[in-house]
């Protein structure tokens, strides 16, 4: 059936209208925020208190909290960035789908390593782990998503620290995304041995002092936000209210932040902070990564060991907005763009891993199930044929 | 020969197919390359790559914008594989037996795990009976590009011999050409200058 | 020849049997063309060449090479500076062609593979042994073509020596010898042709050569010019042309006309003298336009032999006197009696017309080679009958004119000595066929400046032309030379069976040697292309197919070959050993 559009217009006209209220007080939000960063800039001790007596109120509090540096701070990167080796992983993975003709997933992550400076040919590798039998059964079910989501993060973060014993000092490794996995819990035991074997990969990354990161591009988190909020209103205000919804860190900060500078670093308060305990505990600074023409904002998750170490922040820091920039119009590290190309597994791959397992079950008299018709129908639009 | 690595066949019939396959500089076939297919059932069929169509790469063309390093440029160069598109017309085939045949394939590759670019001893087994009436296929197609295709494969030919044999297969090449285009006066004069000038 | 075993195959190794192109169209109307696949310069106007179709093979000649092209633009345009040499080489090889236009003349069954089942029973099955033919169908498609080999040419032509086979020049391509059959060639008129500084004299020197070696047949010839009885000069080259008499001293017979004449520097072994009584009206008859005589000429004569009879009118009327008077008894002036007025007013003939003849006639009286009768020399030894029983006994005379090289004496020696050789053969062969007589011998009457002789006015009044046409029946034939064939009678030339022409470059001249024949218009620039004094064709019903030939040289090695090495005795020494 198509789009009603006709419905849909009177819909999308008063979307705009309430687009205009709601800019008209998303701007008076924001413009609160900014007086109260303003107000609380150099308080830090008091911002601590604050969220120390808000989490035992609340448990699944989720904000930013200051560590040393004033909430406004901001501080640029030295540029060419010191030498150095990155690592960059991405992963990308196949889910297994009942609708086809064999049941299998797959991980595929894929590494890019780089010496900025250093003339050397960067160089590249993937890792490739089919998802076959009682991997495919949780509880006598197909695995969720989001175990091999969980699979990929940990088997990409398991090659980094593989990789970074290998390698001379300083080492950067950098993933896409959060460090945090995940804020929601997971009480499945494959959830929770997989989650030790991150943290172990991560012990392995702080044993070797490599400098760990996950580069979180146009952030639309609200983590300082949300410590202002705890600022904002009376004391009869409930924990979990939200006076500033809809402000981001970034609209707070973008004034602050010129091209190639980083804001100050906090501590990630969440409901997962006690997992990662030690040297492990999650921190993050905001950094603009672009050039006066285009701005790019991301937010960068490290661990304790690597934000206790000023040269270390130092250093991530320009490598982040160097690499940034090489990208050209659209700043992003170029290391996790060639992890990224590395890791995808492309529609007509997959066709061709399918083929390849059914030839060989073919070849061992296992009758190979067809698509269901659902699969079938869906994979038959598009087709074409060969003219010459 | 190591084999082109192949992503995959995104088309085929009997008269070609067309290949999405990521290479890198070095191992990119050249326009006019004989290439040969395996089949399953140990048969082989020939082609000649008559397109090569390197598809829009969205980061090089991004990376065209800044000032990059010599590591980034090393690593296009070197490491990442272009997404390459090339188009192959079959103009034989081998059998089980080992038998080379200048006729329309039997049918087509129906998965393709490999391609190899043909070596020199290949490219003389398939021409060594003499008979280039294979290039019938070529010369009758409108939509290739014939003369170009022509001569890029007749220089491959000529270079996997030497002397009189060299000589030879000039002769019965162009012969065939001559023949079959022989009352098409602009197309063969075009085919024949294009092959004077790698002589 | 008859085809045998040994020659129906040549090794197929032979570079004899190299193709040279294949058939691809044409038809017996319009000849046959054969697409050329070796150089054109290797094949020339001309050819002989064989066509190998199944079991037939196929003879003809080439009349026409015509360059080709797969396409205009191939030929117009030179692409050596677009192309390679190589490869304009290769384009040029298929593109551009040569066609040969093939006048087919014979074809001859050979049968299937030398050797193969089908060849034992295809020879079981023959009545005969298989003979060229004319040719009756056509080569197939892509029939090879090839030059004709040795073993070709002596299949059609004959083997030199072998029977009455005379070489008379060899193929242009290969040098294979060509013959005329003299037997054949003596059975009906022929002719040799060509303009003049074309070789003709020489050609008709090898040809009165071997007539005289093989024998088939005496021969006489009316040699205007002196040329053929003693040795003599070439104008051209200014080198010696040794004569027949020379190289058959004890049988050829050089004859000069007019007591006392010499040839040469050299006294002729007999003069010919022809008495009055030989000359009768018809050979004055036949002096009409040299002697410009008048439309009453004919009835003046007879009323001559009426009043004087055919043996004495000459006489008498050579020595009336013209316009003589004497008084009469009145004293008038009339005729004398002697006079040529009184003899026509007592004949009943036009005095002016009969004086007008005489006067014109007094050419003719004062000839020195015509004699009074002797009336006491009855059995006395007549030259003009000597000559004939020298040719009965089958000796060869040569008439040399000396100094008497004007029409008058041509016409008037040559028509009177050959109108006496005709009365004397029909003689012989009345008796030969109703009486059992000896069976006469073959006459070959050699004319040069035929045409004189031979043209349609003079057709109807001389003997020639009667030879020409009836006398083959009565074993005289003419051997016409000349360098007008356009100008001889066209009844005559049709009579003709072998034809043999150097270079011709007249369009009439050259229609006239053709006329009758199968093929003419193919042969017609041939003859105007012809190398002159080194190729002759040969035609005619006397050759089995035109051809084209280079003719032999007259000289040593000819003589050498004709008589072997005893030719190079001089005359003297002959006649020594003959006893003179």
């Amino acid at each position: 059936m198509p789009v009603n559009y006709l419905e849909l217009k009177t819909q999308i006209t008063a979307m705009g209208a309430e687009s205009n209220l709601r800019m008209a007080e998303m701007e008076a939000r924001l413009a609160q925020c900014r007086a109260l960063l303003d107000q609380y800039n150099e308080d830090l001790l008091g911002l601590q208190r604050i969220v120390e007596e808000a989490v035992a109120q609340k448990k699944m509090l989720r904000c930013a909290v200051p560590v040393n540096d004033p909430l406004m701070f901001h501080a640029a990167c030295d540029l060419p960035a010191p030498s150095c080796t990155i690592l960059a992983a991405d992963g990308s993975q196949i889910i297994p789908n009942a609708h086809d003709s064999v049941l299998y997933g797959l991980i595929n992550v894929g590494i890019f390593r780089i010496q900025p400076g250093s003339g050397n040919v960067p160089s590249e590798m993937t890792n490739s782990t089919l998802l076959y039998g009682d991997h495919l059964y949780i509880n006598d079910q197909s695995p969720s998503a989001d175990l091999i989501s969980l699979l990929r993060d940990v088997r990409e973060r398991q090659m980094l620290a593989q990789l970074a014993r290998q390698e001379s000092a300083p080492v950067i490794t950098l993933t896409d995304g959060q460090l945090e996995l995940y804020h929601e819990p997971r009480t499945h035991e494959s959830f929770r041995n997989e989650f030790d074997n991150y943290l172990k990969a991560l012990d392995d990354l702080a044993l070797n002092k490599v400098i760990t990161a996950g580069y979180v591009s146009r952030p639309r988190a609200d983590l300082v936000v949300s410590l202002l909020s705890l600022l904002a209103g009376s004391e009869n205000t409930a924990v979990d209210a939200r006076p500033f919804a809809g402000i981001t860190d970034i609209a707070l900060l973008s004034s602050i932040l010129q091209p190639g500078e980083r804001s100050a670093i906090f501590r990630l308060q969440s409901s997962s902070s006690a997992a990662y305990g030690g040297k492990k505990a999650l921190h993050f600074f905001y950094l603009n990564a672009g050039t006066a023409s285009q701005a790019a904002y991301a937010r960068v998750e490290i661990p304790l060991w690597v934000a206790e170490d000023p040269t270390s922040v130092n250093l991530l820091q320009s490598v982040l907005v160097e690499q940034a920039r090489q990208a050209g119009s659209v700043p992003y590290p170029y290391p996790l763009i060639r992890a990224h190309e590395i890791a995808v597994v492309r529609m007509d791959e997959r066709q061709q891993l399918t083929a390849m397992i059914e030839r060989e079950l073919l070849s061992r008299g296992i009758e190979v199930r067809r698509q269901s018709e659902k699969q079938f129908h869906k994979g038959n639009r598009g087709r074409t044929r060969r003219s010459r | 020969m190591s084999p082109i690595p192949i992503g995959r066949l995104l088309r085929a019939n009997t008269t070609g197919c067309d290949i999405g396959c990521k290479v890198t500089q070095g191992s990119t076939p050249s326009f006019g390359d004989m290439v040969r297919i395996p089949l399953t059932n140990h048969n082989q069929i020939y082609g000649l790559v008559y397109d090569i169509h390197i598809d829009d790469d969205g980061l090089v063309n991004q990376l065209a914008t800044a000032d990059v390093s010599r590591e980034i440029i090393e690593d296009n160069r070197q490491n990442r594989n272009v997404p390459v598109e090339m188009s192959v017309v079959f103009i034989g085939w081998e059998d089980t037996h080992g038998k080379v045949h200048h006729t329309r394939v039997p049918y087509p590759p129906l998965t393709l795990d490999e391609i190899f670019p043909c070596d020199e001893e290949e490219v003389r087994k398939f021409t060594q009976d003499g008979s280039f009436g294979y290039l019938r296929i070529i010369l009758r197609n409108l939509e290739l590009p014939a003369v170009d295709l022509v001569t890029a494969h007749l220089r491959q030919v000529l270079a996997a011999r030497s002397g009189i044999d060299a000589d030879q297969a000039l002769e019965a090449s162009l012969g065939e050409v001559i023949a079959m285009l022989k009352d098409d006066y602009p197309q063969l004069m075009d085919v024949l200058s294009a092959v004077s000038e790698i002589l | 020849m008859t085809l045998t075993d040994n020659d129906s195959m040549l090794h197929p190794d032979d570079p004899q049997n190299t193709p040279i192109g294949y058939v691809i169209g044409g038809g017996l109307k319009a000849n046959l063309f054969v697409r050329l696949t070796r150089p054109a310069y290797e094949v020339q106007e001309g050819g002989f060449v064989v066509l190998e179709s199944g079991n037939w093979q196929f003879y003809g000649l080439v009349t026409d090479l015509q360059l080709g092209a797969a396409d205009p633009r191939y030929a117009e345009i030179q692409n050596r500076e677009r192309l390679s040499a190589q490869v304009t080489q290769l384009l040029a090889s298929q593109t551009l062609y040569t066609n040969l236009e093939v006048l087919p003349a014979l074809m001859l069954e050979r049968g299937p593979e030398l050797g193969t089942e089908e060849y034992e029973n295809w020879r079981k099955s023959l009545t005969e042994e298989p003979r060229p033919l004319p040719i009756k169908t056509v080569p197939a498609h892509h029939a090879v073509a090839r030059l004709a080999s040795a073993g070709d040419v002596a299949e059609i032509f004959g083997v030199p020596g072998e029977g009455a086979n005379f070489e008379i020049g060899r193929t242009r391509e290969q040098d294979h010898p060509v013959c005329i059959d003299l037997e054949k060639f003596v059975q009906r008129s022929s002719g040799i042709f060509g303009a003049t500084g074309s070789g003709k004299s020489f050609l008709t020197r090898i040809i009165l050569a071997g007539l005289i070696k093989h024998n088939a047949a005496s021969v006489l010839v009316f040699d205007m010019h002196n040329e053929y009885g003693f040795d003599d000069t070439a104008s051209d080259t200014g080198k010696p042309v040794v004569g027949l008499r020379t190289k058959f001293p004890g049988r050829v017979t050089v004859a000069g006309l007019c007591r006392g004449s010499q040839i040469r520097q050299h006294n002729p072994d007999l003069h010919l003298e022809f008495n009055e009584s030989d000359i009768q009206p018809e050979d004055i008859e036949m002096l009409t336009r040299e002697l410009n005589l008048r439309e009453t000429t004919p009835m003046t004569l007879e009323a001559l032999v009426h009043t004087f009879g055919p043996d004495k009118w000459f006489h008498e009327f050579k020595h009336m006197i013209n316009g003589a008077v004497v008084e009469n008894d009145e004293g008038k002036k009339v005729p004398a009696p002697d006079s040529v007025a009184f003899w026509a007013n007592q004949a009943g003939v036009n005095p002016m017309a009969a004086e007008g003849l005489h006067s014109k006639m007094s050419r003719v009286f004062n000839l020195p080679y015509i004699v009074e009768d002797d009336p006491n020399q009855k059995t006395s030894v007549n030259s003009l009958k000597h000559i004939i029983e020298a040719l009965k006994a089958g000796k060869h005379v040569i008439l040399s004119f000396g100094d008497y090289e004007r029409d008058l004496d041509y016409l008037l020696v040559s028509n009177l000595l050959t109108r006496k050789i005709r009365e004397a053969w029909e003689e012989v062969t009345n008796q030969f066929r109703g009486k059992g007589g000896a069976e006469p011998r073959p006459l070959v009457i050699a004319v040069e400046e035929a045409h004189k002789l031979l043209n349609r006015e003079m057709a109807s009044q001389t003997s020639f032309s009667t030879i020409a046409r009836e006398m083959r029946k009565y074993y005289v034939t003419l051997l016409i030379i000349d360098q007008r064939p356009s100008q001889i009678y066209d009844e005559v030339m049709s009579q003709l069976g072998t034809r043999v022409s150097g270079w011709l470059g007249d369009e009439n001249d050259i229609a006239a040697v053709l006329s009758g024949l199968a093929g003419r218009d193919a042969l017609r620039g041939m003859l105007a292309r012809l190398q002159p004094k080194e190729e002759v064709l040969l035609l005619g019903w006397g050759v089995p197919m035109p051809i084209l030939v280079k003719s032999r040289r007259y000289d040593q090695a000819f003589w050498d070959g004709l008589l072997g090495k005893e030719s190079r005795r001089d005359a003297a020494q002959s006649l020594k050993e003959l006893g003179f």
